[in-house]
């Protein structure tokens, strides 16, 4: 602090012209005004990359939207495909052995399972 | 792998019509979400199925697949016809087919499973006003 306080004088030195005076309103707008202009202009540019984006692919559902189903189709599901997978029965046993895997909040049940 | 990036047509209406045939056969409404959760996935499946239309008879089936994570959440009606360990042998169903690689096949399963083990057979035995 000490030498910058020594390299930028607080004092107008000798034979130097002597600066206008500096308002109130020219401080504000130094201090407010140009940051404020700054991040309205970082906002406009994050806004209109998403804008461009959003116009670029296209609306309706993208790539990493979450699926939902839940429809009243009345088709029968059927093939081979469609054969329930076998759970182990030392899985079986332990499943049914053990108590409930959701919790009780609110009255809700359930499971949940990671793989 | 995001969340409904590689979903084809077929495999959405795969799921639509397990949920129908789930909520026919149980009478209660299945809603099943592919996508992203959060770090607590239990509480964001909570949170979801509460913003279901009637959360009390819904079933929920939450699915992310970046996170390798299942949730199912029956409503406190739902939980009367679909016990919690039907649930927990419905996911261990899933999880069996999503750990071959078959995710849109183990949610089919899964929900048909849900919905039969609450099937309601209608009975020719019950009360009546005249009892």
């Amino acid at each position: 602090m000490t030498e910058t306080v020594s390299i930028v004088p607080l004092y107008v030195p000798f034979g130097w012209p002597k600066p206008p005076p500096v308002t109130p309103l020219e401080v504000l707008g130094l201090l407010v005004g140009i940051p404020l202009v700054v991040i309205i202009i970082s906002f406009a540019v994050a806004k209109a990359h998403a804008v461009m984006r959003e116009s670029k692919i296209g609306a309706g559902p993208h790539p990493g939207d979450p699926v939902w189903a839940g429809g009243r189709a009345k088709s029968i599901m059927g093939g081979a495909a469609d054969l329930l997978p076998e759970v182990g029965a030392q899985e079986r046993r332990e499943i049914e052995s053990s108590p409930t895997t959701a919790g009780a909040e609110a009255g809700t049940g359930g499971a949940s399972a990671r793989w | 792998m995001l969340a409904g990036d590689d979903l084809t047509p077929s495999e959405s209406s795969r799921l639509e019509r397990a949920t129908s045939i789930a909520e026919d056969a149980s009478g209660l409404t299945f809603s099943v979400y592919v996508g992203p959760s959060e770090e607590d996935s239990r509480a964001y499946a909570l949170r979801v199925h509460g913003g279901l239309e009637d959360p009390e008879r819904s079933v929920l089936v939450l699915c992310d697949r970046s996170s390798r994570v299942l949730e199912i959440v029956t409503g406190r009606l739902a939980r009367n016809v679909l016990s919690d360990r039907d649930c927990a042998l419905a996911a261990a169903t899933m999880r069996s087919s999503f750990v071959a690689g078959d995710v849109i096949g183990g949610l089919a399963h899964g929900i048909t499973q849900l919905g039969d083990a609450a099937r309601q057979p209608p009975t020719l035995h019950s009360r009546t006003d005249d009892d």
